[in-house]
């Protein structure tokens, strides 16, 4: 049977939390217009909106289902949206970004560490109850089949590329000049090991430059305890250079990327790394620690680091720095595998994977 | 298996090896200069601080202490009209006066079973206090203990990377217990009665001795013979099988690897020292080794005979010594008198034995004129020298 009229089809989005600045945030954004392109209807639901996204998303209880409508479901991290999904009598398609695990959190943020905890157990509801689970990364895909998801894909997060056309000059002006500059962008939380980071700065700063900077960009918000810690340390070990940004927009985004001569992340949790693709975008030489999807999301490009050794890892930074033949390589690479997240290339994989589904939109889409 | 390098680039035409290894030599260069100091290097593995915070005591505590006291007087309404209202009010108020030595009884009662809820409570409390004090200190404890954890762990996987690699350098011999050494050595070492007619030409060096070890005694041959000559001896090998067929023989022998069994005697113990066919089992270091410990256990005069195979010889080289996998390289005769000799031996002599049978040998020639014979047999003996020597050697010495 098919299960989509072609003048009302519905797909919607459903979001524990919408927030700006976050990937799964713009992924959102950017599907839904691909879903309207396509010709379908497409709503944003979701069970916390970040105030900046007011009015573009309602919250989930709003929502009122009609047979043919279809459910696209993201999925990171448990909360009362997922038994809400779960019982809609509609078909549901499960977009798996992978749950960070719990224990990272603990003693930094136990509320986070409670939902986290029974992720698990609610992402497996979903096992025998959606048509199809995508993951956005290899290594995600493998968690479902692990957990026995019957009819799994990978889908690549879809870039919104025109997020980063606009750029914040006050940010360029200010940080122009002086010496190397190291960019790290992920939400400071426990899992992704800053500290790590803010070691290979140190010996930076102290063995190799010290005019050298680093720009943390991202927001502490969930991180409970740890940014306040993340700083009491910076200060400790008396480093100056830091700059920690909070959450910032696209605009002042693409301006910490057009400035940094290397991006750095010693992340030990990883389901997809968006900031290593935001890397490839913007041409920054990447230095990765080897965890979760990061070796998925390079697939060769970048460099990727096995053991986290501060004073060899800053020596690499440097060498990248100022060897112009290996950071031209390295680049080239990246550009390669740049083409493997183009919108143009998921979109095509994701209406590939819906048609199967029986789904068939009005609208032709690009390529198609 | 060797440990991946610190980085991966997939990248064949970026070296990472000569990257990494010129990085190292920076950071090693540092440190020679004292840029990347010791006190850099701790703050490098300083842990995340704890930040101090409270369990939130001082508000448990005001909400305790403003509900112990219990008011007995209530407001009495009623929500009649006059004159019926201001009449029930008037009884209730009555009722109330009547009883209230009754209520007043349970209230006290009620506010002292309080009082004590509450003192129990700042019992707790400060309890908690104590606690998160001391989980505090755990918690800085447990990051220091993490931090030196990362870097010894670092060190170790330093040290690892530096001993793999001296590993892969190092030749690995193949030791007795890999094969069946009983069942080759009966093949191709000679069977003990020709071993004894060989060995019998040493007797005369353990003359009147006690104590005698025969290191590396394999069969038992040179102890048979020692004991047919009423000489006392202790065999030493460390193949199993081979010390199980000298017991089947009534030999005293221990098993034991022969370096450990040195290690454990005592200075001058040792009464005098046969190991044939032992040192080319050893490497180089553990002949030197070897030999100290052969001077340090025997007691001064005390005999030392050591016999290899001649490595002089070619055909011994091809037709026996690399034909045992065990053996790690020839001795020289000379390298291993010289050995002996500047351990602290004295009269230190080479003996060769044993020539290789005449049929194997090239021979000489009676024919042609006389000049061109003798200049042909002159040069026939100097192969035969060079191709067919002694088989064996002994190195004879005393303390």
């Amino acid at each position: 049977m098919r299960w989509s009229r072609k003048s009302e089809l519905g797909i919607h989005q459903f979001v524990p939390s919408f927030s700006p600045g976050d990937a799964i945030g713009s992924e959102v954004i950017a599907l839904q217009r691909t879903f309207r392109e396509w010709g379908a209807v497409s709503r944003i639901y979701a069970g916390n909106i970040h105030a900046a996204l007011e009015g573009r998303a309602d919250y989930f209880e709003r929502y009122h289902s009609s047979p043919d409508d279809v459910a696209i479901f993201h999925f990171a991290i448990g909360s009362p949206l997922s038994v809400f999904v779960e019982k809609l009598p509609i078909r549901k398609v499960l977009l798996y970004h992978n749950i960070t695990p719990a224990h990272y959190f603990r003693g930094h943020n136990p509320e986070l560490v409670a939902l986290l905890e029974r992720a698990h157990e609610e992402l497996a509801s979903f096992r025998d109850s959606c048509s199809l689970a995508l993951a956005d990364s290899e290594y995600n895909r493998k968690d479902l089949e692990g957990l026995d998801f019957p009819r799994t894909a990978v889908l690549p997060i879809l870039l919104d590329m025109g997020r980063y056309q606009e750029t914040d000059e006050r940010v360029l002006r200010a940080y122009a000049g002086g010496g190397p500059r190291f960019l790290s962008v992920s939400r400071i939380v426990p899992s992704k090991r800053i500290e790590d980071v803010v070691r290979i700065f140190y010996y930076y700063r102290k063995c190799i430059s010290s005019q050298a900077q680093l720009f943390l960009v991202g927001s502490g918000d969930t991180g409970g305890n740890y940014l306040p810690r993340l700083k009491q340390f910076v200060v400790s070990l008396g480093l100056e250079g830091v700059v920690f940004t909070d959450s910032v927009s696209d605009a002042v985004l693409a301006a910490y990327y057009q400035l940094a001569d290397a991006f750095l992340t010693m992340s030990e949790h990883e389901g997809f790394c968006m900031p290593l693709v935001e890397s490839m975008l913007f041409d920054v030489p990447i230095v990765a620690y080897k965890a979760g999807a990061v070796p998925y999301t390079l697939d060769g490009a970048g460099i990727l680091v096995n053991r986290k050794d501060p004073a060899e890892i800053a020596e690499l930074l440097h060498v990248i720095v100022r060897d112009p033949g290996l950071k031209a390589r390295l680049l080239s690479r990246q550009r390669a595998r740049l083409d493997f997240f183009r919108p143009e290339r998921v979109k095509t994989l994701l209406r590939g994977y819906l048609e199967k589904l029986g789904i068939v939109f009005p609208h032709p889409g690009q390529g198609a | 298996m060797t440990e991946p390098e610190i980085i991966e680039i997939r990248d064949t035409e970026i070296d990472v090896q000569a990257i990494m290894a010129e990085i190292r030599e920076k950071i090693a260069q540092k440190k020679r200069e004292g840029i990347f100091s010791p006190e850099v290097e701790r703050g490098l593995y300083l842990p995340l601080p704890s930040l101090p915070s409270t369990i939130g005591e001082e508000n448990i505590l005001l909400a305790l202490s403003q509900k112990v006291r219990l008011d007995i007087d209530l407001p009495i309404r009623s929500h009649r009209r006059p004159p019926l209202g201001p009449m029930i009010v008037a009884g209730k108020k009555l009722l109330r006066s009547i009883l209230r030595w009754y209520f007043e009884q349970i209230a006290l009662q009620v506010e002292s079973f309080q009082r004590g809820v509450v003192e129990a409570l700042k019992i707790v409390v400060e309890g908690l206090k104590i606690e998160k004090v001391r989980l505090d200190s755990l918690e800085k404890k447990v990051e220091v203990l993490r931090s030196e954890f990362d870097l010894t762990l670092s060190r170790i996987e330093q040290m690892e990377d530096k001993v793999s690699s001296l590993a892969e350098k190092i030749h690995t011999p193949l030791t007795e217990g890999a094969i069946d050494y009983l069942e080759f050595n009966r093949r191709y070492g000679g069977e003990v009665g020709l071993l004894r007619r060989r060995y019998e030409r040493f007797l005369v060096y353990f003359e009147g001795c006690r104590d005698v070890v025969d290191l590396g005694c394999g069969q038992g041959a040179f102890l048979e013979l020692l004991r047919t000559h009423g000489i006392p001896a202790l065999g030493v090998d460390r193949v199993e099988k081979m010390v199980r067929q000298c017991r089947d023989q009534n030999l005293n022998v221990v098993q034991a690897e022969i370096l450990s069994y040195l290690r454990v005697q005592r200075t001058g113990s040792l009464g005098g020292i046969f190991a044939a066919h032992l040192v080319e089992h050893l490497t180089p270091s553990e002949l030197v080794t070897f030999i100290k410990l052969c001077h340090h256990t025997l007691r001064p005069g005390a005999p030392l005979v050591l016999i290899s195979p001649n490595g002089c010889s070619v055909f011994v080289l091809t037709q026996a010594f690399y034909r045992d996998p065990t053996h790690v390289k020839p001795v020289h005769p000379e390298t291993l008198a010289f050995l002996v000799e500047s351990q602290g031996f004295n009269g230190v002599t080479i003996e060769y034995y044993e020539e290789v049978p005449r049929d194997l040998r090239l021979t000489e020639t009676n024919e042609g004129e006389e000049s061109l014979r003798s200049a042909l047999n002159h040069h026939i003996g100097e192969l035969n020298r060079f191709l067919f020597g002694f088989q064996d050697y002994a190195v004879v010495a005393k303390k």
